[in-house]
């Protein structure tokens, strides 16, 4: 399952519904384009107080977490796969 | 609003079960539905007269028989009891509350898994279980991420700029 949590808007403004419609419709994107204002949910898995974007975190399952603010990679997601 | 078409599923399975072995009309679950459709020609899905099993009465068609609507606190003679546009066998089959209006399956098809409020966390640091959030999605629709519990996420964070 992949998420994409958007921090701003082109305007560094929370992500409106249209903002991250309009991401979705232009890439193409069928999994969940979340609105993550002020990057207050990422903010918990980051390892210092700056952001380098972009990042991931990778969870397996029941929301276990595999890989705070890093770039996982191909065996990371093969090993967190159920 | 769109539905994932996952309800024909358990019909086309209960077809070849009935193909590979002699159908018994009671012994079914989920998958046949509405009343009288069992081609025995009592014109009710609530006869019992083989004198076997237990009866299915499903005065709602929606493929939740009244035993299991009973159990379950939903409405046997109304298709959605939380009035939500989805019915209650979809809920029950997708994970969510068929008591709950605002709590429904995602339009875009998005998973839930039954263990979405099962989780105890423990924290953000790595082995730890990190804490539900629920955010807008592109569809409008607020999306919790334990709804995905069953599954590895990846989550990647950017922005529009």
């Amino acid at each position: 399952m992949v998420i994409s949590l958007m921090g701003e808007n082109n305007f560094s403004g929370p992500p409106s519904q249209s903002d991250l419609a309009n991401w979705a419709d232009t890439y193409g994107s069928t999994h969940p384009v979340l609105a993550d204002p002020n990057f207050a949910v990422t903010a918990r898995f980051l390892n210092s107080t700056s952001i380098a974007l972009p990042t991931a975190h990778l969870l397996t399952t029941g929301a276990e977490v595999v890989i705070r603010d890093g770039w996982p990679g191909t065996s990371d997601i093969h090993n967190a796969l159920p | 609003m769109l539905r994932p078409r996952l309800r024909a599923t358990p019909v086309v399975l209960a077809l070849l079960m009935c193909a590979a072995s002699a159908c018994d009309p009671y012994s079914r679950d989920r998958g046949s539905r509405g009343g009288g459709d069992d081609d025995d020609g009592a014109g009710s899905d609530s006869d019992d007269d083989d004198g076997g099993g237990p009866s299915w009465v499903d005065s709602d068609g929606d493929g939740l028989s009244d035993d299991q609507e009973e159990n379950l606190g939903t409405d046997p003679e109304d298709v959605d009891t939380d009035g939500d546009g989805w019915e209650d066998e979809e809920e029950v089959d997708l994970s969510t509350d068929p008591l709950d209006g605002d709590d429904h399956p995602y339009s875009m098809g998005w998973p839930i898994d039954p263990c979405r409020d099962e989780l105890s966390v423990t924290g953000n640091q790595v082995g730890q279980v990190t804490a539900e959030f629920e955010l807008l999605s592109q569809t409008g629709e607020l999306v919790r991420l334990h709804d995905f519990c069953g599954r590895a996420v990846l989550m990647v964070t950017a922005a529009f700029w």
